[in-house]
């Protein structure tokens, strides 16, 4: 886009830029009287013209706006100009895209470019209202108008994702591909190729057509170095062997990935499909609902023979327990969690000896931190009730609930978040669940200390404490209809911002509670 | 288990969770989308294994000369996944890619002098203050009552948009520049910190 300050149509910069000025900080009276008196000093300047409309549309006038639109675009038509501005036809452009009309900013462009068929700014311009309206042919014929006028890399792959983008929306894909292809080899054989994005785009067309070998003789030839991290050239390495059916050469790849970043989980999911020859999908946790989702996720069966997939997933067991030994922090949780993949893919051909084992080991290693309930969100809604209660009793018996420390709060919250997730909650008596929510709050009340030396804008530890407490009475609500419950709930939200001012998950809840009950000007002050 | 990929379009629809922090500031979608398109190399996410955003990274690469730099336009976490260094391993892969990809001189971001979380974070990371920047705000209430508008250029900033209560006043804000440099800056010059504080409109770059 052309700069905002450059001289349109003979109007000085000084003259223009209060306009536009008063435009962005919405004082649009007096951007309508700037232009008015410019339009007075430039009667037959479209760019005046085009500011006045802005201004007009930005009012809430469209119809003036479009009519002073097309006023300018007859001037911009009659030959009195002497030459077409880029400023001006996107100011137009600007004003004709809120006025949904953008047929007219396109058939101005076309025109400029019929004028001056070689300025590159103007076919830029024009190029871009293909885009917005989704002409992707047209889109293309003009990159590559452009590409044969300056020779230039990015317009010859501008053409080159216009095609790709008929390959995706329209049938007859493979020739537009082929074109594709021929286009960036001519191109390659005698400049070669300078973007890291250059290349990912010629792989892609090859990998949209297929051609799995010829992508990756690419990668590891010369323009292989324009990928700049070795990790991201394995990643796609290893898609494109996996893809081409290359599921050993893959997974060394893959395993090449986690040596270097064991946290990848994304990686450890395809190394494993490699492994057992078939993709290990994983269900979502669906949000707000608390049902066990059913283990026959994987819909592709492998053609393995439950032998081999035993070995290999031994194998697999191997490479990572080598992983968790490289690296002992607790910042990086992959390897035990994919120990936990490893035994839920047992289970699945019916071993499932350890997977009980593997969670617990989890949960012993990580349960103090916030985010150890999500990581295994997924394999939770394996276990059986039985074994739910197993496992919340096996984490309750392992650390001391009554100490005020950091990993201390942290198990007992993981045990209430776990309870959240996977709905046991809800089961429990109306006492019960009073209880347990005043529990919630004398907790987190008692580990206040554990807080005093950060920072005031830090968030506490404990915090979720109290919005899992006012789940708790809100839930408590909808169960007996007593209003005191969502009361309680409000002070305790309350209570917690008088604590930390910032906590947003208290101040939306509040928000919605505040309407719920009818107290909208409280809403709205937060 | 983080995956760190390029964040995409569809994850400006899923940040809400890392971006509602006070801390963070949200710009709209054109100004994401700018830095997309420009610097994708830049813009990275970390995912956890229920594809839930984590957290992300953005910036860029400008200047010329040995004020070739990478910026950090942004950085945040959920208050779920934090204490666990994905900050600090976003702004590596940052400071990886400025590094050996773009050899650039050093990586720099500006913070609000207040938001000592960040402020120590960073110095942790190895950054240094290199200079304060004093940036004057004035403006009126819109019909919200809370919404301040900034009179100079708009300079992304990893910090929170300041509320008020009260219209038509001038403050001062006071912000940190901090640096770390690079290895092609060998002589460490970059980060030889500057004696008076600066004014936006000294700013070399948006």
């Amino acid at each position: 886009m052309a700069s905002k300050f450059g001289l349109a149509g003979g109007i000085p910069e000084r003259r223009v830029r209060p306009i536009w000025d008063a435009v962005d900080s919405r004082q649009y009276k007096s951007a309508l009287k700037l232009c008015t008196a410019l339009l007075a000093k430039h009667p037959t300047s479209p760019y005046a013209l085009a500011l006045k409309a802005l201004t007009l549309e930005r009012m809430g006038k469209p119809d003036e706006a479009l009519s002073v639109c097309l006023e300018a675009k007859e001037l911009l038509y009659s030959n009195n100009i002497f030459h077409f501005d880029d400023l001006t036809l996107s100011t137009l452009q600007i004003v004709f895209q809120r006025l949904e009309r953008l047929d007219l900013a396109t058939s101005c462009y076309e025109y400029a470019c019929t004028k001056y068929p070689n300025n590159l700014e103007l076919m830029m311009g024009l190029f871009n209202c293909y885009v917005r309206e989704y002409s992707y042919v047209k889109q293309q014929q003009t990159a590559l108008r452009m590409y044969k006028t300056v020779g230039e890399e990015r317009f010859l792959l501008w053409a080159v994702c216009s095609i790709q983008l008929q390959a995706y929306f329209s049938s007859g894909g493979e020739k537009l591909l082929a074109f594709a292809e021929a286009l960036l080899k001519k191109h390659i054989s005698s400049h070669s190729l300078h973007e890291p994005e250059a290349l990912s785009l010629y792989v892609s067309i090859l990998e949209q057509q297929a051609k799995y070998d010829a992508a990756l003789e690419v990668l590891s030839g010369d323009l292989g170095s324009l990928m700049g991290r070795e990790e991201d050239k394995l990643r796609l390495q290893g898609r494109l062997l996996t893809q081409a059916c290359n599921y050993v050469a893959a997974s060394e790849i893959y395993q090449k990935v986690l040596e270097s970043c064991p946290d990848d989980w994304e990686s450890f999911l395809h190394y494993l499909g490699c492994l057992l020859e078939r993709d290990v999908k994983l269900p979502k946790p669906t949000t707000g609902e608390h049902t066990c989702s059913s283990c026959s996720v994987d819909s592709n069966k492998t053609s393995l023979s439950e032998e081999v997939v035993e070995s290999r997933l031994a194998s697999a067991l191997l490479f990572v327990q080598k992983l968790q030994k490289n690296d002992s922090s607790d910042s990086v949780r992959g390897p035990h969690l994919a120990n936990i993949e490893i035994e839920r893919q047992h289970r699945l051909s019916g071993n499932s000896t350890k997977f009980m084992e593997a969670l617990v080991n989890y949960f012993h290693r990580f349960g103090h931190l916030s985010c150890s309930s999500s990581d295994v969100e997924i394999y939770l809604h394996m276990l059986s009730g039985d074994e739910i209660t197993e496992l919340l009793d096996t984490i309750s018996r392992s650390f001391d609930a009554s100490s005020v420390s950091v990993k201390a709060l942290g198990l007992t919250i993981t045990t209430f978040k776990v309870q959240e997730l996977l709905g046991t909650l809800l089961s429990k008596s109306t006492t019960d669940l009073q209880r347990i929510a005043k529990g919630m709050v004398e907790t987190f009340y008692k580990n206040l200390p554990l807080s005093r030396d950060l920072d005031p804008q830090e968030s506490m530890h404990g915090e979720e404490l109290l919005s899992m407490a006012s789940n708790i009475l809100v839930q408590l609500f909808w169960r007996t209809r007593n209003l005191g419950y969502l009361l309680e709930a409000v002070l305790v939200l309350e209570f917690g911002l008088t604590v930390r001012k910032h906590v947003w998950q208290y101040k939306i809840t509040l928000v919605h509670l505040y309407s719920y009950l009818g107290a909208l000007p409280l809403a709205h002050r937060w | 288990m983080t995956t760190i990929r390029r964040f995409c379009c569809d994850d400006l629809l899923r940040f809400a969770s890392v971006n509602l922090d006070h801390l963070t500031e949200t710009f709209n979608m054109s100004f994401y989308m700018t830095y997309l398109a420009r610097w994708p190399d830049y813009f990275h996410t970390a995912v956890n294994p229920g594809d839930r955003v984590m957290g992300y990274i953005m910036g860029k690469v400008e200047g010329q000369g040995e004020s070739w730099h990478g910026h950090v336009t942004a950085v945040s976490v959920a208050s779920e996944f934090r204490r666990q260094k994905l900050a600090k391993t976003l702004m590596h892969l940052l400071e990886e890619i400025s590094d050996k990809m773009d050899k650039a001189y050093f990586v720099d971001l500006f913070v609000r002098a207040s938001n000592m979380p960040a402020i120590r974070m960073y110095e942790k990371l190895g950054y240094v203050v290199y200079r304060r920047v004093l940036r004057y705000y004035s403006g009126e209430e819109d019909g919200l009552g809370k919404y301040l508008e900034c009179h100079t250029y708009v300079v992304s900033y990893s910090d929170y948009l300041l509320r008020c209560y009260c219209s038509h006043f001038y403050f001062i804000c006071i912000f940190l520049d901090m640096r770390k440099a690079l290895s092609q800056d060998v002589d460490k010059k970059s980060i030889i910190p500057l004696k008076r504080p600066i004014t936006p409109d000294e700013l070399e770059y948006d």
